[in-house]
């Protein structure tokens, strides 16, 4: 027994009992004229960023139908396109150890005389992730497609990355962790040197939060490294 | 029906006679906005529509990124569960999963209402069961909290006596189950030659420090690719390493992406397992 069921179709969108299907695609399609604007001028490339996050943000209703989640979304997409220090992040993943001594090198290219360079194709790829992830494929018994599958992964692990986000929200609110040691220094990357003998018990109650944390990002460079992205 | 006109009148929105004679049937044609812009407040989950897969990937680019096969992706994609000893939610798969047993100890007293904690390798849905974080040192640490990372239900229905975790084996245990599972797999795997996509390789080298390195391997004609290597020298097993260098040529074995999923997970999680943290 399915449930009753009724579809109305309007101009712009097809609604049945679980889903609003929006027909037009025009305003979420990937931007493909960007490369002559990006033509290394600083407007150029300050255009083309624009774009970009206009694209992101215009996605924030197939995100969820729940507010706070839709704002964990966008403090997510700004977050990703100010303030975030991406080549720090992976390079403190593939180096465990390299900040534990003072006289290893900084990464390189981690500050370019303060103007951060948003590669853009890695933003293209992932403005395709989070479009797979919001799209629907009119699935049938007989007729099924392979990337359909390949959508619902990129689904889950939007909805995981946002549920992490929230977390670490609510751990920088409940918990006394720093929203700059996770945010801004990733604290919870770098390598503990220190015995846990001599920590604080302030510090000893943040390493099993740290270290979430850390799995989770882990992987989630790796992911982005496998697949071209930048979530 | 039955209503005099005045009553329709009523009812319509003000506007003037004639208009309303003139128009009339067109109007009634005319539909309401309410659905020509129902999906404004529709308040179903939004979603785009495609037609089909070709549309898809043709007219909108948008690629198959294969995350079935890809190890991270599906690592990430597990649903979230939360976790005992942070108190945090994280993916399944990338925390240890915990059940519950009935005590097997020494039987010579009523031991049958005793339920114990164990480590296992793979969720089941058969078991009651629990998760904490993939480390070695933290879970060590906190062991002496453990009765309270029984399940809740657990929890809420016995009594604190009848619960026990066996804290002087827990980690050992848990270890040894994975080496040997990783042991068994690994000796019987035969040697694959490098797949195009999604490759892993495992090495065996103390000097190199990264656990895990992803590298960008130009293959051949076409586009490069990715390769995940995972180094097993920080597990200081000496069967293992054996295993993976037996090859001298290539210096490590490269393992199939699509068919030892669980074989590469394990793999994974026994790397961060032992990752200091």
């Amino acid at each position: 027994m399915g449930k009753p069921s009724i579809t109305i179709t309007t101009a712009k969108a097809i609604i049945n009992s679980e889903y609003t299907l929006i027909k037009s695609h025009s305003k979420y399609k990937l931007p493909t004229h960007f490369e002559k604007l990006d033509a290394g001028s600083t407007k150029g490339r300050t255009t083309v960023v624009k774009i970009f996050y206009r694209r992101f943000v215009r996605l924030k209703p197939f995100v969820s139908n729940v507010k706070m989640v839709r704002q964990t979304y966008s403090d997510y997409l700004r977050y990703k396109f100010t303030k975030e220090d991406y080549e720090l992040k992976r390079y403190l993943v593939f180096n465990p150890n390299g900040l534990q001594s003072k006289t290893s090198p900084e990464p390189m290219g981690s500050t370019k005389g303060g103007e951060k360079v948003m590669p853009m194709e890695e933003v293209q790829k992932t403005l395709q992730f989070i479009l797979k992830s919001c799209s629907y494929l009119p699935e049938t018994k007989e007729q099924k497609w392979s990337i359909a599958r390949d959508n619902t992964y990129c689904r889950q692990i939007l909805k995981n990355i946002l549920t992490m986000q929230y977390e670490k929200y609510r751990s920088v609110l409940n918990r006394g962790v720093g929203h700059d040691e996770l945010d801004v220094k990733f604290s919870h990357l770098r390598t503990k040197s220190s015995p846990p003998t001599k920590l604080n018990k302030g510090d000893k109650k943040k390493i099993p939060v740290f270290k979430i944390f850390s799995d989770f990002d882990t992987t989630l460079v790796h992911l982005n490294e496998s697949l071209g992205t930048r979530l | 029906m039955g209503l005099p006109k005045s009553a329709y009148k009523k009812l319509l929105i003000d506007c003037p006679m004639r208009v309303i004679n003139k128009n009339c049937a067109q109007r009634v044609k005319d539909v309401s906005p309410l659905i020509t812009n129902f999906e404004k407040w529709s308040d179903k989950r939004k979603k785009l529509y495609f037609k089909d897969e070709e549309e898809m990937v043709g007219h909108f680019h948008l690629e198959n990124f294969n995350l079935k096969n890809n190890l991270y992706g599906r690592l990430l994609a597990s649903p979230m569960r939360a976790e005992k000893i942070s108190k945090l939610k994280s993916c399944r798969e990338l925390l240890i999963p915990l059940k519950v047993v009935p005590s097997t100890g020494k039987d010579q007293h009523a031991d049958k209402d005793k339920l114990k904690l164990v480590p296992t390798l793979d969720y089941s849905k058969s078991y009651k069961s629990s998760y904490v974080l993939n480390s070695a040192s933290i879970v060590q640490d906190n062991l002496a909290a453990a009765t309270s990372w029984f399940p809740i239900s657990v929890l809420q229905t016995s009594t604190p006596k009848s619960l026990e975790v066996d804290s002087s084996t827990f980690i050992t245990e848990y270890n040894a189950n994975l080496h040997a599972f990783i042991k068994a797999r690994l000796s019987v795997i035969p040697n694959v030659g490098p797949s195009s996509i999604n490759r892993v390789l495992l090495i065996c080298d103390k000097r190199k420090t990264p656990p895990i390195e992803i590298q960008v391997v130009s293959h051949g004609k076409g586009l490069p690719i990715t390769q995940s290597v995972f180094n097993l020298g920080y597990l200081h097993e000496p069967t293992l390493e054996a295993i993976v260098s037996k090859d001298a040529v290539t210096k490590g074995i490269y393992l199939d992406a699509d068919n030892d999923k669980d074989l590469i997970k394990h793999l994974y999680s026994t790397l961060l397992f032992q990752s200091v943290n």
